[in-house]
Formats: C-alpha cells, structure tokens, sequence
C-alpha cells in the first residue's frame, strides 16, 4: 500500500560524535547522500533515546547549507516547558547563532536521562521563505526530572536549507537514532 | 513506496464500559508509536479526564506509582494553566490526551522506547475535548520511571464510555 511518511535518512549513534547531520548530502552523517530538497515541503524528524556524554548537557541544531551548518545569529524560538514537579516555564531566544535545547535540554549521564520527540521542518528548501521548525519533546533531565517541550522556532534568512545538524554543547552526543523522512505531496 | 507509518491495530470500544485495553501492541519491531484516541462517555455527567496505564510483558496493568505527568490545560474561556501535574503516582491522570464527555473528544499520542527493557517508556499527547461544554485544549507528558519491557497501553475512566476508537501505529 502506498503511503505517505517516507523516510528519507537515518543515523543511529553506535559510537559518541560531537555532531551529526540529517539530510545535507554528502556531509551528512549516514552516508546516504540525502538532502532536504523540494521532493517535499514538509520534512519530520523523529528521534528517541538522545543522550550526551557529559552531564547537564543541550543538544543544538541548525540548519545546513549545501552541507554546512549556518552559524549566523538568525535564530529565534519560543517554548513552553511542561514539569512535572514545579511550575511551567516560557522560554524564548532571539538572533542566537542555533536553535538551543531543541533536540535536548539539559540531557543527563543518569538511567534513561534521555530525550525523544518529534519535530516538523517546514520550507526549509525554499530559497524565498524562512525555515521553520516546531517541536514536541518528552525527556527526563540531568536532574532526574520528567520533562516537556512544546515549541516553534524559525531562521529568519530567505535561503535553501538541504538539512539539519544536531549538536552537543559540549563533549559528545552519546546515543540516540535520528530519522529524517518527508510527507508525500 | 512504502509509508514509514505502519498500522498495528484498532481497538473499539463496545457497550458500555471503564476500561480500554490495548493489548500487544509494542514489540520490537518499531521504537516509536503513534496513537489516535477519541472516547466518547455513555450519557451526559459522565465527564472524566482520560486516565493511562502501561501494561508490562505479562499483560497486568502497572498500578505502581511510577508514573510522572504533566498538562498545559488551554481551556477556551479562561486562562491556562499548568496545576495537572504530579510525580510518583500510579496513574496517569494528567498526559495530555484529553477529556471525555458525552459530545465526545479527539487526540494523539506518541509513545517511545516502550518494548526497550533497559529505558524508562516516554508519552507525549496532545487532544482536543469539551469540559461542560468548555472547549479545552491540552498539550502533555508522561514517563514511566521503571526500566522494563512494555506491551500496551490501558485506557480508563471513572465514569462509563459508551463509544469510541484508539487506533494504533508503528513509526519505522
């Protein structure tokens, strides 16, 4: 039967990397050459059990350019993170040079510190509109806290994007796999 | 081309009852699950939120409080708030997935790491629902805080459901 979620590049961490990259082409980080590209207007990124090799760490992302990350200050977001044992907190960044703790908030060392979710990319090919992302995450912290983030985020430069890399903000992404598919026209 | 979202099961609900077991549903062939909910009480005044069990690998409903949860509640006539929360207990009273009543209600849940033994299993909801006639929005977590092998998913409520559909998918 046809269908309509088609998985378009996949990595799982078998050894701990600074840094991965989902689409982007031959940067990526499967060696499957896949890009984000105009086969689709909306991507999804699913991933599960993210983890760092250092405590307390984020896991960033940012959006690649012919294969390469873009690091200038066009990032902005707003999120709500949903605690299970204290108050909810609004979080916002402005003109940052990533997307901070989209992919993992204060990610611990500690049993199932890990963080999963799914994220929608949208426009992220057309070269005349800003790529957006929204974001839905479920996690339990460095400190032992069951956790949530629901959230959107935007790159604010009119550009084609072919992908998304994810990084620790410090040491290492430990563990994780990280899938990248499209939604069929 | 193959679709990556793989249907499981459906699972119904018929007369009129308390409790939706959906059984068996997690193996090892996907890591991530994707669940329709939409439960519909049997008359007016039976309104509950809808309350979630695991269900271990022998097929008993977990009642341990192991379970932590947390909602954002977007009611349409007030302001939000963020008080359905609670850690260490034995059901999940608050995860997001909604509110039934006799109009009926809608939602989606995500489920990861559950069949993984050696990982705490993860949900993220999210529903549409009427509170007295309220429109509510909500947006929610849950964990179960024990590392082990997990085969489905309980449904229940207070009340009596007298319809209703939990649809189940694989996310390869």
């Amino acid at each position: 039967m046809a269908g309509s979620l088609i998985k378009v590049d996949e990595f799982t961490i078998s050894s701990a990397v600074s840094s991965i990259i989902l689409g982007g082409g031959s940067s990526g980080s499967s060696g499957l050459n896949a890009s984000i590209d105009s086969t689709y207007d909306v991507y999804m990124v699913k991933y599960n059990n993210s983890g760092t090799s250092n405590d307390a760490t984020l896991i960033n992302s940012r959006v690649t350019v012919l294969g390469t990350p873009d690091t200038s200050a066009n990032y902005d977001g707003a999120w709500k993170a949903i605690r299970t044992n204290t108050t909810f907190n609004n979080v916002s960044i402005t003109n940052e040079t990533q997307w901070t703790y989209t992919f993992g908030d204060s990610t611990g060392t500690g049993t199932s510190e890990k963080q999963s979710g799914i994220h929608y990319l949208f426009n992220f090919n057309n070269a005349s509109e800003y790529s957006f992302m929204t974001v839905e995450q479920v996690m339990v912290n460095a400190n032992a806290e069951s956790k949530g983030g629901q959230g959107g985020y935007v790159h604010t430069v009119a550009q084609a994007c072919d992908g998304i890399q994810l990084y620790a903000s410090t040491g290492n992404i430990a563990s994780g796999t990280f899938t990248l598919y499209g939604l069929k026209k | 081309m193959a679709t990556n979202l793989e249907f499981i099961n459906s699972f119904e609900v018929t007369g009129t009852v308390q409790s939706l077991d959906c059984d068996n549903i997690f193996s090892d062939k996907y890591d991530v699950y994707y669940l329709t909910v939409a439960l519909k009480e049997s008359s007016a005044g039976n309104d509950q939120w809808i309350r979630m069990r695991l269900i271990d690998n022998t097929g008993t409903v977990i009642t341990a409080s192991e379970y932590d949860y947390a909602q954002l509640a977007m009611p349409a006539n007030t302001g939000f708030y963020d008080t359905n929360r609670a850690t260490g207990q034995n059901v999940i009273l608050y995860g997001g997935i909604g509110y039934s009543d006799d109009t009926g209600n809608g939602g989606s849940l995500y489920v990861y790491n559950p069949n993984d033994s050696s990982s705490y299993t993860f949900l993220q909801a999210q529903a549409g629902s009427t509170v007295g006639n309220v429109l509510f929005g909500t947006k929610g977590i849950s964990v179960h805080k024990s590392a082990e092998t997990i085969r489905g998913i309980n449904f229940h409520t207070t009340t009596f459901w007298g319809s209703g559909t939990v649809n189940v998918y694989g996310v390869k």
